[in-house]
């Protein structure tokens, strides 16, 4: 399964591409909507880790194109925003993630969105 | 009704006014017709003197002798004696007309003695009129006097008989009725007055309930906003002009609170994510460290970008707590009259030292007006917030211009105020972006991942300028380069002595 790491903030992309990696996943990292973009029409990612606050276009936009045509890809919207906020601002995605949470906690979402075939490789 | 209330006051106000009035109208309706009973009263009495003194005349010729008008006047009150015969019918009707049965009539010769009296005047009576009628053969004299506290109206009327007997004709009729008329009448002017004050006073209350309705509908509109639905606005129609400028005041202020509310609102939705994201970051590395044993040298880089977010962190927190002082404390300004140019060469020497680290070169360019002219411009402000402003101005300036720039400061003056421009040759500002530039939080897309900041120092710029009752501007060019003013006012211009 490969992941594309979307956020403007590289430390938090550092992060979140080491911990997916950690869960044997392959890894991809944007650090804006137009560069996550050309990603999603190269290959769409399985799963999509999504910021919503980014300067020029916001997570909400991409989510709404990428949805449109990536209709196999899992999107977790990843912001420092509180849950029920997130789930306000993009209805519809399939988990919401409160960056100031543990990253078990993004790790246990993560998995439930996994197909049980495709079990992680623990590294 | 709660005392202190319009509508209690209007009632109050109206009940007096009109009570004021009552009392006026009705006293000098009292005494209009206590005057006009009166006056009825002494013309009834002359009536009767002058009547029985023509009746008395009309006899003279009947009889010369003795007394005749002794037996004519007991006639006419009534008296039965035996002149009674020669009374006709015509005498009888007319005294009778004269209705003399209550009155006390008394015919006195000019020294006082009573010649003839009425059957019912007594040694009390006489007494009486000797004490409050005293006998006057010259005039006519009208008099209230009083017998045994009953009230009475007195006439003293001289008149010749036979052409050479001066008498006098003293009558007294009783007043009893014409006091219960005006008593009554007293009485019902009383009763009048409550009734009217009662009746107007809960008008009043009524009218002024209607009146005031409009205001108990604005309040009770204005209570139920609370702050989920600021947006509602109270509705201006059908009401009268007065009202209409009260709502169209609560209105502008409810906007004003809707606006403020929403930009709270937006701004701490701002903090908590620029508070937010350094804690993840730091969160995040510090899990991911622990969640297998590292080398030394990749905890020292945990440690070293927690550092960095504490920091990130810190400074944040710092700026807004200056911005908050700065925007609703004017106590931490402490203004002191301060010399531009120096104040310039200041500013300057940090720009020079900046711009060289960085490879920029910089320059200081006074007006050649100001210049010339051996004048030192005045400002007043405060020191520590004003090189607060600049140092915001120049740091943007170093930061957003790559090596080979150059930035200038510079200064002019005219008339009343100065203005200090801080100019490079960066990288410019994005048209859509120059009125957010000075948000909280705001920094341009394309600058955000490369240069470190919080997007607070251009706010905390404007609030400074602006506590000294001056602004920023802003003129860029993408590519080219921008321009910020600070435009403050001069207070005077000194020569410069030295
Ligand atoms: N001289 C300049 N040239 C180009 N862009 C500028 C300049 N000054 C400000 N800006 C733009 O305006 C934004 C806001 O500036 P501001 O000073 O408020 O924040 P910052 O510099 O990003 O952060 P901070 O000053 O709080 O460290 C900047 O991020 C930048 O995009
Ligand atoms: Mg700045």
């Amino acid at each position: 399964m490969d992941v594309l790491v979307i956020d403007d903030e590289q430390k938090i992309r550092k992060i979140f591409s080491s911990l997916m990696q950690q869960q044997g996943f392959s890894v991809r990292a944007a650090d804006s909507v137009a560069a996550a973009y050309d990603m999603m029409l190269d290959d769409p990612a399985d799963l999509v880790l999504l910021d919503i606050n980014m300067p020029e276009v916001d997570g909400i936009f991409f989510y709404d194109i990428a949805t449109t045509f990536c209709k196999k890809s899992k999107f977790i919207v990843t912001s420092v925003y509180a849950l029920a906020d997130q789930r306000q601002m993009v209805p519809g995605a399939d988990a919401y993630y409160d960056k100031s949470d543990s990253l078990a906690e993004l790790v246990r979402k993560v998995r439930h969105l996994m197909p049980s075939s495709e079990q992680p490789v623990r590294g | 009704m709660i005392r202190n209330s319009i509508r209690f006051k209007a009632s109050i106000l109206y009940t007096s006014v009109l009570f004021v009035i009552l009392v006026i109208f009705s006293g000098v309706l009292f005494s209009v017709t206590r005057y006009v009973l009166y006056q009825g009263l002494d013309d009834e009495l002359r009536l009767k003197s002058s009547e029985i003194v023509n009746i008395l005349k009309s006899y003279e010729k009947l009889s010369r002798s003795e007394t005749p008008h002794q037996h004519l006047l007991n006639k006419l009150l009534g008296i039965e004696d035996r002149a009674r015969l020669i009374v006709d019918d015509l005498w009888r009707s007319d005294m009778d007309a004269l209705n003399l049965k209550k009155d006390y009539i008394v015919i006195l010769d000019f020294q006082g003695r009573p010649i003839i009296r009425s059957q019912n005047f007594d040694a009390e009576t006489a007494r009486v009129f000797q004490e409050q009628l005293p006998l006057s053969v010259d005039f006519m004299v009208l008099k209230n006097i009083r017998k045994t506290g009953r009230p009475f109206r007195a006439l003293n009327l001289p008149f010749l008989y036979n052409s050479r007997n001066l008498l006098v004709i003293q009558i007294a009729t009783p007043m009893d009725a014409v006091i219960r008329m005006l008593n009554q009448l007293l009485y019902f002017i009383g009763i009048g007055i409550l009734v009217i004050l009662g009746i107007t006073s809960f008008m009043g209350g009524f009218f002024t309930r209607r009146i005031l309705r409009p205001v108990l509908n604005v309040t009770r509109i204005v209570d139920n906003i609370s702050h989920k639905d600021l947006n509602r606005r109270i509705p201006e129609m059908a009401a009268d002009a007065e009202m209409r400028q009260l709502i169209r005041s609560c209105n502008a202020m409810l906007e004003r609170l809707e606006k403020s509310f929403a930009h709270v609102n937006e701004f701490s939705s701002h903090v908590a994510h620029e508070l937010k994201t350094p804690l993840a970051i730091i969160r995040g590395e510090m899990e991911l460290a622990l969640s297998r044993t590292r080398e030394p040298a990749e905890y020292e880089q945990v440690l070293q970008v927690s550092l960095e977010e504490v920091n990130r962190l810190i400074r944040i927190i710092k700026d807004l707590l200056l911005l908050a002082r700065l925007d609703y404390n004017p106590d931490v300004f402490q203004f002191e009259k301060i010399h531009l140019t120096a104040f310039l060469e200041e500013i300057y020497e940090y720009t020079h030292i900046l711009a060289e680290q960085k490879g920029l070169f910089s320059e200081l360019r006074l007006s050649p007006a100001f210049q010339a002219s051996p004048n030192q411009s005045v400002i007043e402000g405060d020191k520590l917030h004003l090189r607060r402003l600049f140092l915001n101005l120049i740091n943007n300036a170093v930061k957003f211009t790559p090596k080979g720039g150059k930035i200038t400061v510079s200064l002019a003056v005219s008339g009343r105020s100065a203005e200090i421009r801080v100019a490079d040759t960066g990288v410019g500002i994005a048209e859509k972006d120059l009125n957010r530039i000075f948000d909280k939080f705001f920094r341009s897309g394309s600058q955000k991942q490369a240069e470190p900041g919080s997007g607070l120092g251009l706010s905390m710029a404007r609030s400074i300028a602006r506590a000294h009752q001056g602004d920023i501007t802003v003129h860029s060019r993408p590519g080219e380069g921008t321009v910020f003013g600070v435009i403050l006012p001069v207070i005077f211009s000194v020569p410069d002595n030295n």
